[in-house]
């Protein structure tokens, strides 16, 4: 039968890979805290990112708000942005003295960023109680429309205030006056950057990339976009399934090890990665760089990257150089 | 270190000063010293008027008088301080650059202003922020702070721009278009009389305005506006009421007569 002709073959691959794999792992050996980290890289690629600064009445419905606009923002695989939380602002900082939130948006293009925003503000934060939006990107020059388009919700009883050179939209709703930048600024920026945690088992790995994401929650420019900062179902580009573009990654699956090409080390039982976008390459390397001295240690057996050859993305991070802060 | 301007003959001269030509600019002393000035019918020499003291620059310091006219006219850039009166239509047509006057201003501060930033320290006479000469529009950019009281019909014809005082006269707002008027200190007396659109605020909750009867009350809330609005104030370091920006507001909008698409916000008492 078809089946068992392939799993010898398959067999023999898989232990070929892994010879080869450890075999150049071992020319390159590097170790923090009895962690070894893999002579490898992070590929990422060109996005385009803004950032918006939103506020609320109170950090109740601040949360709300931040919640469900980064919601369904984990990858531009299937979502229609990569969203997340860049920093808290405290209500000094913020244009109307509230509490606020820098929300970073990652989408493929500068068009695809127009599509995205009016939507993701007009349904997600117009209608959020108490919520204001503002742009936390003024000096760029690109744009992207916020209130721009959201005004015409009023009916024709939208005003418009020009305050320090800037223009906010106010649309008559039904708690008072939602205000709105007029645009929102926008840059070119990075996604993909990630880092792959082999842990011992899964308790060990959540607490290492907790700490992990931890510790890149402190950078600014950076978010980690899925859920809690860490993805536990990392994708390979292709599948056997002509209409998927991306599958299961059979060399980081654990229970995939004695039948796939694994790259796995020997003791690593579960594996999270942790998803980087950055609006530079600087503070991706900064964030990969904190992420990893926080997740080494006890019952991480090694830190690790995905990338695709150099076939995906024109950034690439590698591990080593930027541990020792070389690159 | 700025450039000092005083008077040459300890006091100013008799008549009406054309100060539209004292605009910040970096020429040397002597340059400067050459340049003409108006004053009644006649023309001078800067250095028939003035003693200069300091460094060339876009920084400079000029004695006040009531008797200037168009002061700092279509400046642009740098800092003009004035020690004393600033005259009529001071800072007319100002695109960018700073006005700072310590004393107090005549008629038509910033008239038809397209950009920059007036701080006066004393007080202003009427129609701050009104159309210049020979124009229709009032301003239409830029911030004007006055920590006294303003005359009458303060941001007359008044297009975008934001203005804030300690004490308006009565009409504050009058033919207001756009832009934003604020005043600490109450009460509006007939405020925003044909306003067509825009804000005045009136931040003193203990105050009772004697509204025009084309106002109408819509709601009392916390406009997000507002409280943009006054967060700007208190950068440019503007004395605002303690706890203003906290407050309600009740909302009256006006006048019915025009388009009725202004708004006045006053302060309610906690």
């Amino acid at each position: 039968m078809q089946p068992c002709r392939i799993a010898p073959r398959l067999a023999r691959d898989t232990c070929y890979n892994r010879l080869h794999y450890l075999f150049t792992q071992s020319l390159h050996l590097m170790e923090l805290r009895g962690t070894i980290i893999d002579d490898t890289y992070a590929e990422a690629f060109r996005m385009w990112a803004t950032r918006m600064i939103v506020t609320a009445t109170n950090q109740k419905w601040l949360h709300t708000a931040a919640q469900v606009v980064t919601g369904y923002g984990t990858s531009v695989i299937a979502c229609d942005a990569e969203v997340g939380v860049e920093r808290w602002v405290p209500a000094t900082e913020t244009l109307d003295g509230r509490p606020g939130v820098a929300l970073l948006f990652f989408a493929f293009n500068h068009d695809a960023l127009i599509k995205v925003i009016p939507k993701r503000v007009g349904q997600c934060l117009m209608t959020c109680p108490t919520t204001a939006v503002f742009d936390g990107m003024p000096t760029a020059p690109d744009r992207v429309p916020m209130g721009k388009h959201l005004r015409f919700f009023g009916d024709g009883n939208q005003k418009s205030k020009w305050l320090a050179g800037r223009r906010y939209w106010r649309i008559p709703i039904m708690d008072g006056e939602f205000v709105c930048e007029e645009s929102s600024g926008a840059v070119k920026a990075i996604a993909g950057g990630n880092l792959q945690i082999e842990a011992v088992d899964q308790e060990h790995a959540l607490t290492a990339a907790e700490r992990a994401v931890a510790a890149m929650e402190a950078l600014p420019d950076v978010i980690t976009p899925f859920p809690g900062g860490v993805v536990s179902c990392g994708s390979k580009v292709g599948s056997r399934y002509p209409k998927l573009h991306v599958s299961a990654n059979e060399a980081f699956a654990p229970v995939l090890r004695s039948r796939s090409a694994t790259q796995l080390h020997e003791g690593a039982n579960s594996v999270l990665e942790i998803v980087i976008d950055g609006l530079s390459e600087t503070a991706i390397r900064q964030a990969m760089r904190a992420g990893m001295q926080a997740a080494t240690g006890p019952g991480v057996v090694a830190l690790s990257a995905g990338n695709f050859g150099g076939k995906l993305g024109k950034f690439h991070f590698p591990l080593h150089a930027i541990l020792q802060g070389d690159a | 270190m700025a450039l000092h301007f005083n008077w040459k003959q300890g006091q100013p001269p008799v008549g009406t000063i054309d100060a539209s030509v004292l605009i910040p600019r970096s020429a040397p002393i002597a340059e400067l010293a050459a340049a003409s000035i108006a004053i009644g019918n006649r023309q001078y020499r800067w250095s028939d008027v003035f003693d200069f003291a300091g460094d060339p620059g876009i920084e400079w310091t000029v004695p006040g008088c009531p008797n200037y006219l168009n002061l700092g006219q279509g400046m642009s850039t740098g800092l003009l301080r004035v020690e004393g009166h600033a005259g009529d239509f001071a800072g007319c047509c100002m695109t960018g650059g700073k006005l700072e006057v310590h004393g107090s201003a005549g008629h038509r501060l910033g008239a038809s202003l397209a950009g920059g930033f007036i701080t006066v320290s004393g007080n202003v006479e009427a129609e701050v922020g009104g159309p210049a000469t020979e124009s229709f529009e009032g301003m239409t950019d830029g911030e004007i702070l006055i920590a006294g009281s303003a005359g009458p019909r303060a941001g007359f014809r008044m297009r975008r721009g934001l203005i804030a005082m300690h004490r308006a006269g009565e009409q504050a707002g009058h033919h207001l278009h756009a832009g934003t008027l604020l005043v600490t200190q109450g009460p509006l007396v007939h405020p925003g009389l044909g306003m067509k659109r825009g804000t005045i605020i009136c931040l003193d909750g203990d105050a009772k305005p004697s509204w025009l009867p084309y106002y109408q009350p819509d709601c009392i809330y916390r406009p997000v506006i507002l409280q943009m609005i006054l967060g700007r104030l208190a950068s440019l370091g503007f004395h605002l009421p303690p706890e203003a920006r906290q407050a309600r507001y009740q909302l009256y909008t006006g006048d019915r007569l025009t388009q009725g698409k202004g708004e006045i916000f006053q302060r309610l008492a906690e």
